[in-house]
């Protein structure tokens, strides 16, 4: 049966394997080379430029849309500041935190003062901003502008270069857009002061928001609700305050009008959506390809106009969060809505007190929300954890993940079970408190 | 890991690179020098590539400090990948000897 007993033909090499034979096997071997070449994606420019070169390579998972991706009512009115859950909570002075019992894993007394060691930091960058106001600390609406406006070679070259600048100061995703009356405050509200502003008070007429995104670290996140992830969020406050104020003040170096912005002046999500950095999701927040919800979101208004804008670019998360709902399950106050459909009005019974009514998405109840930050003694987060788009950045997620763009809907609720079975989005999870203080397998000095 | 030099993930996929290599060069072996058919190759064939799937699964999430997406990738990667294996085995065995 075998090619040695075929000894009429050509004599067997000392290896056992004729010269055709030979011949067959590197024309396997060939085949085999080309197909891995064609599997992988060009590869040195991949090791050479990293998780960026991969967009190419994306591209067929993405659809990118010339309008926003979401129906938008004729009806729909601008959202105020002062109707956020920060304002209601604030004007009616419902932040009261109980103490928390400190045997427990995520609350002990380290973990407390690794928290309050973020938020310091945040508070002494940009006050209460995160929670209420406008024109506080960094995000500061009055900087000098240098008096020549500077020339760019090309729309093409002004995006490269803003988007370059950004990645240097941190962000890990950037996006420009046009500014939308729709997504900024119709008026500015600080619950600390109880004043209030419009764009009238505004330095300048924005033309252009540049969405930014950094990410929030995993490991710290896995341990929602605690507040070690409370750290997370605080430390990524501060963060989100020194990108966007690096970047406006790039672009007022090179002459234009810039303010950074964080959770004032306009909505974050819609505007990273329309800046093609992300996609709806149930809970509510931006869902990233990269990085899924563990994001913390930015925003620098200029009045650049020169400049290659995105477009706003899907990748099935909504067909997913259909059928999935980890973050409604997971959601401690049950805040998250449980219909299977997006809608553009709540429905029924659903306190739209704090939402911006009039867009197509899931309803989330922020006041419960928040009350929980309270109860809880931290800022929650377990919908981020819980949702099967966070993951830590491992080639294995990339693949379910473009696998999951590609599949049809009944096999999105087969993935959403295989997530938990696999382990993945557990919350309320005190051995994870434990591995974020593990110090196995870390090197502090430089040696691993 | 590894003389301090490469990251586990590195060994891991220099590993998965030699395995791969020498399933190749194993099943062009069965072939050229046993004659073996391509309906009885396919499924070790397939098997072996599902099991060296399931390594590259498990060891990266072991890695990425989810243990039990690595066991959970032995039993519902690796086992049928060892079962199609084994059943292929059989099948050439048969041709083979």
């Amino acid at each position: 049966m075998s090619d040695l007993n075929n000894q009429s033909e050509t004599p067997a090499s000392p290896s056992g394997i004729n010269r055709r034979g030979l011949l067959k096997l590197g024309a396997f071997g060939g085949l085999a080379s080309a197909a891995t070449a064609l599997a992988s994606t060009a590869p040195a420019k991949a090791m050479a430029t990293g998780a960026a070169s991969t967009e190419e390579s994306n591209a067929h998972l993405f659809t990118e849309h010339d309008d926003f991706p979401y129906v938008v009512a004729n009806d729909y009115e601008r959202y105020h500041q002062e109707r956020t859950a920060f304002s209601y909570f604030h004007k009616n002075q419902l932040w009261v935190y109980p103490n928390p019992d400190m045997t427990k894993p995520g609350f002990t007394m380290e973990d407390i003062a690794l928290s309050i060691g973020a938020w310091d930091l945040n508070d002494r960058l940009n006050s209460y901003s995160s929670n209420s106001g406008y024109d506080l600390g960094l995000y500061n609406w009055n900087n000098p502008v240098a008096p020549e406006k500077h020339q760019f070679a090309s729309k093409e070259h002004a995006a490269n270069v803003i988007k370059r600048a950004a990645r240097h100061y941190g962000a890990s995703l950037v996006g420009i857009t046009h500014q939308d009356d729709r997504w900024d405050y119709a008026s500015f509200f600080d619950g600390v002061k109880n004043e209030t502003k419009t764009w009238a008070d505004f330095p300048f007429k924005p033309k252009t928001v540049i969405a930014l995104a950094i990410e929030s670290d995993y490991e710290g996140m896995a341990t929602t609700p605690s507040l070690v992830a409370d750290a997370v969020t605080a430390e990524g406050y501060a963060r989100m305050s020194y990108v966007a104020y690096a970047l406006s003040s790039f672009l007022r170096n090179l002459g234009y009008n810039a303010v950074a912005s964080g959770n004032d002046l306009g909505m974050s999500v819609p505007y990273a959506i329309a800046a093609g950095i992300g996609d709806s999701s149930r809970m509510g927040l931006l869902v990233t390809y990269n990085y899924g919800p563990r994001v913390r979101l930015m925003k620098v208004y200029t009045d650049l106009e020169f400049v290659e804008y995105d477009k706003p670019k899907t990748f099935g998360v909504r067909e997913f969060c259909e059928r999935c709902k980890r973050c409604a399950d997971a959601c401690p106050s049950k805040a998250i809505s449980q219909e299977d459909k997006m809608s553009l009005y709540p429905h029924e019974g659903h306190d739209a007190s704090t939402n911006n009514v009039g867009v197509e998405k899931w309803w989330t109840d922020s006041k419960k929300c928040l009350q929980y930050w309270n109860d809880s003694n931290t800022n929650c987060g377990t919908c981020i954890t819980a949702c099967p788009y966070n993951k830590p950045d491992f080639w294995q997620h990339r693949m379910i993940e473009k696998m999951n763009s590609l599949m049809p809907g009944p096999l999105h609720t087969f993935m959403r079970e295989m997530d938990i079975w696999f382990g993945f989005g557990d919350t309320f999870d005190e051995k994870a408190v434990a591995r974020f203080w593990d110090p196995k397998g870390r090197k502090y000095d430089g040696r691993g | 890991m590894f003389l301090g030099i490469f990251t586990g993930i590195e060994v891991l996929f220099f590993m998965l690179g030699v395995l791969t290599t020498l399933t190749f060069v194993g099943l062009g072996w069965l072939k050229f020098t046993h004659n073996v058919g391509a309906k009885p190759l396919a499924p070790l064939a397939i098997g072996l590539l599902i099991m060296i799937a399931a390594i590259a699964w498990c060891v990266s999430s072991v890695l990425e400090g989810e243990p039990q997406a690595g066991s959970m990738g032995l039993m519902v990667i690796f086992l049928p990948g060892l079962v199609i294996a084994s059943l292929g085995a059989r099948q050439v065995y048969n041709v083979a000897r």
